[in-house]
């Protein structure tokens, strides 16, 4: 979480980002709904390079970890460390769900940080899910482009990978709407620096929870691409591009029947 | 973290995504067709390749057999190399389309290694609104992780009966995500086709078929 005394400065800059976006998103076209077309990559030198720099962090430190992680923790406590961050993000989720007027889904959000937060023992256990209240994930980038932003152009960030400009404002705005450090401003003696820290402490164990679940995908992935960053890159924008239609479908794709000609 | 986690979820979800299809089906609804032909042939598959007692050659064999007879995989090669396809010589539309069938048998076949699910159900359909003769349908299918991936088949009937040309798993589509890459690569390395095949053939392993 950024301190107290960077909050507003920090607010600015991302007003300004989703200005900036808001504006480029209307001259965009999301490509990614299409499937084909342009790799809205303008910044591809760059981005490779951060790209690079990210594969050799994550197979030096970041992986071990995860691997480490998966090897020390049993099953059921790796499922308890994700529930328990799954419920701390709940409220940003939340005030996404309303952004976007899905009231539904708001309304399961909710319900999900109540039964969580008390019969869940502090989320440790996702009982709401049992209970028919499944868990999704919503953002201030996707709330974005329910709002009509386009996706603006592609980005990696560093540590936290693809991305691009609506997404990065998303990024930022989310841990804005975050309550929590709020709270432990509120309610402790806490500096901001130790508050950014335990908000730090969080996200990276978030990171090493999701990489020890995928250890072997991605090694999968590394090792039959032909070029992992543009595979990676479309697999994050098309992703993207149905996480914001929460599952609806688009028109079934028709096939360029130039080859076969039998139709 | 360098990948976040919903995207891992579906890059899962997306290597979960081939199960095989194949055979003729007789119901006139192109609809129930695709039901019939997806679930008969996918049951038949989880049977076939879940096992792992089975040789591993005698395996890839029959998962050859099943992209040659289910899939349309010249249609599937042009969509992926797209603007490149027309200036492929007919000796490099071959042997990208077989360099391509066995890059997916080695991307796809790991995933019935214990697959999870006991059977391989379509639990909806739907024909194109710009095209009666192709039809969307909806199965789900157990990842290595035990999470259910919501893959859609899309299928065309073509003069021999229907025939898989593409799929979108969690939203990703097969051709889609392939043809960025390749193109990636064939933009960045001059755009010789031939340098894309042996490029694919470089990751296939010795028994890979080639011919």
């Amino acid at each position: 979480m950024i301190g107290k005394a960077l909050r507003w400065p920090a607010a600015t800059c991302m007003a300004g980002l989703l200005a900036l976006s808001l504006v480029g998103g209307c001259a965009s076209t999301d490509t990614a709904d299409s499937g084909f077309g342009d790799d809205n990559d303008p910044l591809e030198f760059v981005n490779r390079f951060t790209f690079a720099t990210n594969d050799v962090l994550d197979t030096m430190a970041i992986r071990p970890l995860a691997a480490t992680y998966r090897f020390l923790l049993p099953n059921p406590v790796q499922n308890g460390v994700r529930n328990v961050m799954r419920n701390f993000g709940a409220p940003v989720v939340l005030f996404n769900d309303l952004f976007q007027g899905e009231w539904d889904r708001a309304e399961t959000t909710a319900m999900r940080l109540l039964i969580n937060s008390t019969i869940g023992l502090a989320g440790v256990f996702d009982v709401a899910a049992d209970w028919g209240y499944e868990y999704h994930r919503e953002d201030f980038g996707q709330t974005l482009a329910v709002w009509g932003a386009g996706e603006g152009f592609y980005l990696v960030l560093p540590l936290l990978g693809p991305s691009n400009l609506r997404d990065a404002v998303g990024t930022g705005v989310d841990s804005l709407l975050d309550p929590w450090p709020y709270v432990l401003d509120a309610a402790t003696d806490l500096s901001d620096s130790e508050i950014a820290g335990i908000f730090i402490g969080r996200r990276i164990l978030e990171g090493i929870d999701a990489r020890a679940r995928n250890i072997e995908v991605i090694d999968t992935l590394k090792a039959e691409s032909i070029d992992y960053y543009a595979r990676l890159r479309s697999f994050y924008r098309q992703n993207r591009a149905a996480a914001i239609r929460n599952g609806r479908p688009v028109e079934i794709p028709l096939p360029d029947l130039e080859l076969n000609g039998d139709e | 973290m360098l990948v976040p986690r919903r995207f891992l979820l579906t890059a899962l979800a997306f290597l979960a995504g081939v199960t095989l299809a194949a055979g003729p089906a007789a119901p006139a609804d192109i609809q129930q067709e695709a039901d019939l032909f997806l679930t008969q042939m996918g049951n038949q598959a989880i049977g076939s390749f879940a096992d792992s007692s089975v040789p591993d050659a005698e395996r890839v064999a029959h998962f050859r057999t099943l992209l040659n007879e289910s899939f349309d995989l010249p249609l599937v090669a042009q969509q992926v190399l797209a603007r490149y396809w027309r200036g492929a010589s007919p000796e490099e539309r071959a042997a990208f389309t077989v360099a391509l069938r066995e890059a997916l048998i080695v991307r796809f076949l790991p995933i019935f290694d214990g697959y999870k699910g006991e059977t391989f159900d379509v639990v909806s359909t739907r024909t194109s609104t710009r095209n009666p003769n192709v039809v969307g349908a909806v199965t789900n299918v157990f990842t290595p992780g035990g999470e259910v991936a919501r893959i859609e088949w899309f299928l065309r009937k073509a003069s021999g009966g229907l025939l898989i040309y593409d799929f979108s798993a969690e939203g990703i589509r097969l051709t889609a995500s392939l043809q960025e890459e390749y193109s990636s690569f064939l933009r960045n390395g001059g755009g010789k086709v031939a340098d894309l095949i042996r490029k694919i053939e470089a990751t296939l392993p010795p028994t890979a078929v080639l011919d």
